[in-house]
C-alpha cells in the first residue's frame, strides 16, 4: 500500500495506482485550501472578508459546490464557518494547537447565503470568514480516484473506490465498499480545551460552539465521497435525528455514540444486516 | 489654457472615468449576484414563494445527494470474515 500524508491526514491507495499524480494532486488543493498557510489562496480571500474578491476557477468550483452542500443542507455543512472555528481557538495547523488554548466566545456563523459567486467574481454581503474543508477533501479523493483510474483511494476517514474494498469502521467493525464513497465524520480526533472546556473542529452553525451531539462517529456511504462527508458531517450535527434524516435521502448511515454504542439506520441494516455493534 | 493645465485636466477627467466605470460595475455586479442567488428569494419574497424557496431546497437536497430513487442505489455490503484493507476513522 502506498502511504503519504497530506491536508493533516493520512492518504493511502494499493500499489499499482498513480501515486505520484495522487499525492501531486492532494498537495495542489492543500497548497490553495489551506487555512494554515498564508500564502494558500483560502487565506488570501479570507484577509479581505467583505466585498468583492476575484478567485481563481478552482476556488470557485470548490466554492460552489460548498455552497450546494449548504443548500442541501439547510445550512449545516456551511463555507461560512471560519470565523467560529477561529473563535473556538482552532488558528494554526493542529499539531501545533496547545492542549488548552484560553477562553474562546462562541461567533456567530454568517448565512450561507451572504456569499454569491459570478463566474469569478466572490461577493460576500457580511463579513464571512471561509472554511472549505467541509468539501475539499470529499472532492479530492474523488478526484483522486479518477486519476488512479483502479482500486481505491483513502483520506483520513474518507474512502472512494472503483472496485471492491474492505473497510474498517471506527469501533472495530468492518464493511464491504463496492464502489462509491464512504466517509465518517468524527469528534473523537481534534479535540482540544478552551479554558478547561471541551471544544471539537466539528462547529454547529446554529450555536457557533462545537456540536454537543450525542454521536461520536457517523459513517455514510454514498455515490462519491463528496456526497458521504457532507451527510456524515450534517448527520452527526443534527443528533438524534441524523438516522432519520439519512434515510429520507436514501443514505446508508452508522452511527457510534460517545459511549461506542451502535446505531444503523435502516438503508444501513438493509444493505449490510450482519453489520452489527461493536 | 496651457498644455500643461490642458494635461492635468484630461487626467482628472480620465481619473473621475475609472472612478464612475469601477462604481458602476460593481454595483451591477452586487445587484445581478443578488438577483439571481436562490438564497435571496425569501428576502424579498411574499408567503406564497417562501413556500416556493422551502420546496426548492429540498430540490437541492434531492439534487446534492443524488439518491431520490429509493432503493435506487446499494453500494455496501457485509464484510464478511475479511481483514480491512483501510480505514473509514478519523485522523
Amino acid at each position: 500500500m502506498n502511504a503519504f500524508r497530506a491536508m493533516g491526514c493520512d492518504v493511502a491507495l494499493p500499489y499499482g495506482v498513480p501515486v505520484g499524480l495522487v499525492r501531486a494532486l492532494f498537495e495542489e488543493r492543500d497548497a490553495r485550501f489551506s487555512r494554515f498557510r498564508p500564502s494558500s489562496e483560502l487565506s488570501r480571500v479570507n484577509a479581505l472578508p467583505l466585498g468583492l474578491t476575484l478567485v481563481s476557477g478552482e476556488f470557485a468550483s470548490m466554492l460552489s459546490l460548498s455552497l450546494d452542500a449548504a443548500r442541501a443542507t439547510d445550512g449545516l455543512v456551511t463555507p461560512a464557518v471560519g470565523g467560529a472555528i477561529l473563535a473556538a481557538g482552532y488558528d494554526r495547523d493542529f499539531v501545533l494547537l496547545p492542549r488548552d488554548v484560553g477562553a474562546a466566545v462562541p461567533a456567530a456563523v454568517p448565512s450561507w447565503q451572504s456569499i454569491s459567486l459570478q463566474g469569478g467574481g466572490l461577493l460576500r454581503t457580511e463579513t464571512v470568514q471561509l472554511d472549505l474543508n467541509g468539501v475539499v477533501k470529499g472532492k479530492t479523493v474523488d478526484d483522486a480516484l479518477e486519476l488512479a483510474g483502479s482500486g481505491w483511494v483513502s483520506a483520513g476517514g474518507d474512502v472512494a473506490a472503483l472496485e471492491p474494498v474492505v473497510v474498517g469502521l471506527p469501533g472495530g467493525d468492518s464493511i464491504a465498499l463496492h464502489d462509491g464513497g464512504l466517509a465518517t465524520s468524527s469528534v473523537a480526533k481534534r479535540r482540544w480545551l478552551a479554558a478547561g472546556v471541551p471544544q471539537n473542529h466539528l462547529i454547529d452553525p446554529r450555536t457557533g460552539s462545537s456540536t454537543t451531539s450525542p454521536w461520536r462517529d457517523v459513517t455514510v456511504a454514498a455515490s462519491t465521497c463528496l456526497i458521504a462527508d457532507v451527510a456524515a458531517k450534517a448527520a452527526l450535527l443534527l443528533g438524534a435525528a441524523g438516522p432519520a434524516w439519512l434515510d429520507g435521502r436514501n443514505l446508508a448511515g452508522r452511527f457510534v455514540a460517545h459511549s461506542g454504542a451502535v446505531t444503523l439506520n435502516e438503508s444501513w441494516s438493509a444493505r449490510a444486516p450482519k453489520t452489527l455493534a461493536a | 489654457m496651457t498644455r500643461i493645465e490642458k494635461a492635468r485636466r484630461r487626467v482628472t477627467v480620465a481619473r473621475y472615468a475609472i472612478g464612475i466605470t469601477a462604481a458602476v460595475a460593481l454595483g451591477g455586479f452586487a445587484a445581478v449576484a443578488r438577483v439571481s442567488h436562490p438564497g435571496t428569494a425569501p428576502r424579498v419574497a411574499t408567503a406564497r414563494t417562501t413556500v416556493t424557496a422551502a420546496s426548492t431546497s429540498d430540490d437541492s437536497s434531492s439534487t446534492f445527494f443524488g439518491q431520490a430513487d429509493p432503493g435506487s442505489y446499494s453500494n455496501i455490503g457485509p464484510s464478511g470474515s475479511a481483514q480491512p484493507q483501510v480505514q473509514s476513522v478519523a485522523s
